[in-house]
């Protein structure tokens, strides 16, 4: 049964407030104070000047698990929000694995689920590695982007995209962080620039998200009560309150440090999330908890994975 | 909504929720698209367009180029992977069946670089499969797809497959290294499942990605081929990436070359040609897929005409 091994991740020093952002985005001052006052979003992370290489080579290097492990890493996965992050064909992932001695791995991008495509890519890892039948092949899964474009650099009346890396260690089973579960559902009718396809998003984005993670739970035989916490996507605060209103889940259980000090760090925010948690003692041995995300990217994916510490 | 319980490590070994073992490739489909997408024409879009890509290419020193993707450019050249996904489904899926998942796989980027593409093709594929891409592997992503359409099959209980593997021949701007030129924009689709009365499945095997020491293929493709196990059917062998020199020794008796100038596509329509063909007795297929500038030698066994029930 697929299990993380070790998770690290990687947000540069540097941050900007989002008032600093109002500009690049065209937004009034009421916007950004709605931003700031209701949705708890205030400064998202930035690395200016450092590529793509250097923010997930942050987090691959915090990741001590894998020193002595080199040769067992089969696969090396970049989970994407944006498809296309750098000039075609030059491979920053492939650059970082000769840096890393992971000259035996096979690397490759998975995506398509926007910022949902992180749990997406723990989930192509852990049936990869399933299917050699290999107990001691890995996986590094890695997701974090720039927000090297407007189009990467906010999600409209939503959130700011905020720079930063995860890297995770997957394997074909383990006894650490356990996947019990994964749920997708893919709404390829909000593809589009339509405005009322972007408001009835709006209105379903809650209950969609909701729903995945009911999908998840129940898939892993659990109800709601089991759930010890949830580690979420970073994009406000406001759009988690009413996913626990629709749950009925405490939302002091819903991991929401980073929203305000980081932003929304692309596919990487469960996982930054996930290092919140376990320095805050919120995961505990043996209690399921849940990572979730939605992708909005024209088309949405709204996720959900179920795991045990 | 699709849900999943993990992998459990079974190897290839069919198991209890698995495909019977007659799963496998039913249908194939190819189609050259030779005119520009109907996007391209789009203002709105090109604009959006161009201002991705300057605002990509900005840190590495380079910008669009002036005659493709000028500031005053109302329309671009190119390819939508979601516009040639979709003919390829309407050509694939016959009516009134479904998809449970569908895997795109491509090397270099279409006109759409921001698009979640495959969520898209989901909303318009019949079943709504659950989708995703592959990509950033070169010709070795294909494989890299084919090896998960398998494994979700087997483990995830996804039967009813659908494999796209699609590459454009446009590029709007230097790539600042040598890359293989493409001829030109095609699509393969390969629409896997257990056969129905009357058909007769392809069945796949021994997908992988080798990378090779920084040497020729030779060597290592002709282990592949010597690994087939010298079974009483004929082989045909279709290499992608490989020149003549490279070609494994020993060579089977029916050796072909993909189009050198569809590196992304080329083997992969050579195999929906021969399985589009008539039944020709049993026989199997060596693809292999030669990527020198990463060094991968990808390769995948597809036994035709119930191949793989010959004794051996």
């Amino acid at each position: 049964m697929t299990a993380l091994l070790a998770v690290a991740d990687h947000l540069p020093p540097g941050r900007v407030p989002i008032e600093e952002l109002a500009g690049e985005f065209g937004l009034t001052s009421m916007q950004v104070k709605i931003f700031r006052r209701y949705h708890k979003l205030g400064e998202v992370a930035r690395d200016p000047g450092g590529s793509l290489l250097d923010l997930l080579r942050g987090a691959v290097a915090g990741l001590d698990a894998l020193r002595g492990r080199e040769q067992h890493v089969r696969y090396v996965l970049h989970a994407r929000t944006f498809p296309t992050v750098v000039p075609y064909p030059h491979n920053p992932v492939r650059e970082l694995c000769r840096e890393f001695g992971l000259d035996r791995a096979t690397v490759f991008a998975v995506g398509h689920h926007a910022c949902a495509s992180g749990l997406l890519a723990i989930d192509v890892a852990g049936r990869l590695l399933a299917a050699d039948d290999d107990p001691d092949g890995l996986a590094l899964v890695l997701a974090g982007e720039k927000a090297f474009t407007p189009e990467a650099g906010m999600v409209p009346d939503t959130s700011f995209f905020g720079e930063g890396a995860s890297a995770c260690l997957v394997a074909p089973a383990g006894d650490r962080d356990r996947v019990l579960s994964y749920a997708a559902d893919l709404r390829g009718e909000f593809d589009s620039d339509a405005e009322e396809q972007a408001l009835e998003f709006q209105r379903i984005y809650s209950d969609a998200l909701a729903e995945a993670i009911l999908a998840a739970v129940g898939r892993a035989g659990l109800t709601m009560d089991a759930i010890g916490v949830i580690l979420p996507h970073n994009v406000n605060n406001v759009a988690w309150h009413q996913v626990c209103r629709t749950l009925g889940y405490p939302r002091e259980r819903v991991v929401l440090d980073n929203v305000a000090t980081a932003g929304h760090v692309f596919c990487a925010d469960n996982l930054v999330n996930y290092r919140t948690a376990r320095e805050r003692g919120l995961l505990r041995p043996g209690e399921p908890y849940v990572m979730a995300a939605a992708g909005a990217g024209r088309g949405a994916t709204f996720s959900a994975m179920v795991l045990q510490h | 909504m699709r849900t999943f319980a993990p992998a459990a490590a079974t190897g290839a070994a069919p198991t209890a929720d698995g495909p019977s073992p007659a799963w496998g490739i039913r249908r194939a489909a190819r189609l050259a698209f030779p005119q520009p997408a109907a996007l391209a024409g789009d203002p709105v879009h090109t604009r959006r367009l161009r201002r991705y890509l300057a605002d990509l290419l900005h840190p590495y020193g380079r910008e669009p180029d002036p005659e493709a993707l000028g500031a005053e450019a109302v329309s671009c050249e190119g390819q939508s992977y979601g516009e040639m996904a979709e003919t390829l489904i309407d050509a694939i899926v016959p009516a009134g069946e479904s998809v449970d998942l569908l895997v795109l796989a491509h090397s270099i980027p279409d006109i759409t670089p921001g698009r979640a593409t495959t969520t898209y093709l989901s909303h318009v594929c019949p079943g709504t499969p659950m989708a995703f891409a592959v990509s950033d592997q070169g010709a070795a992503g294909a494989f890299t797809a084919l090896r998960l359409v398998d494994a979700y099959a087997r483990s995830g209980g996804l039967r009813r497959a659908l494999l796209l593997v699609v590459e454009q021949d446009s590029l709007p701007y230097h790539p600042g290294v040598p890359v293989p030129e493409v001829a030109g924009s095609r699509g393969v689709a390969l629409l896997f499942g257990e056969p129905l009365p009357g058909e007769r499945a392809a069945r796949v095997s021994r997908v992988g990605t080798h990378v090779l020491p920084p040497d020729a293929p030779g060597a290592a493709l002709a282990a592949e081929l010597g690994a087939l196990g010298g079974g009483p059917e004929p082989v045909t062998a279709v290499l992608g990436g490989v020149s003549t020199v490279d070609a494994a020794h020993p060579r089977p008796a029916d050796l072909r070359f993909a189009d050198a100038g569809q590196p992304g596509t080329g083997v992969w329509w050579e195999l929906a040609g021969e399985l589009a063909g008539p039944p020709a007795g049993p026989r199997r297929l060596l693809l292999a897929d030669h990527d020198a500038g990463l060094r991968h030698l990808s390769v995948a066994t597809v036994d035709l005409d119930g191949a793989d029930e010959v004794p051996r």
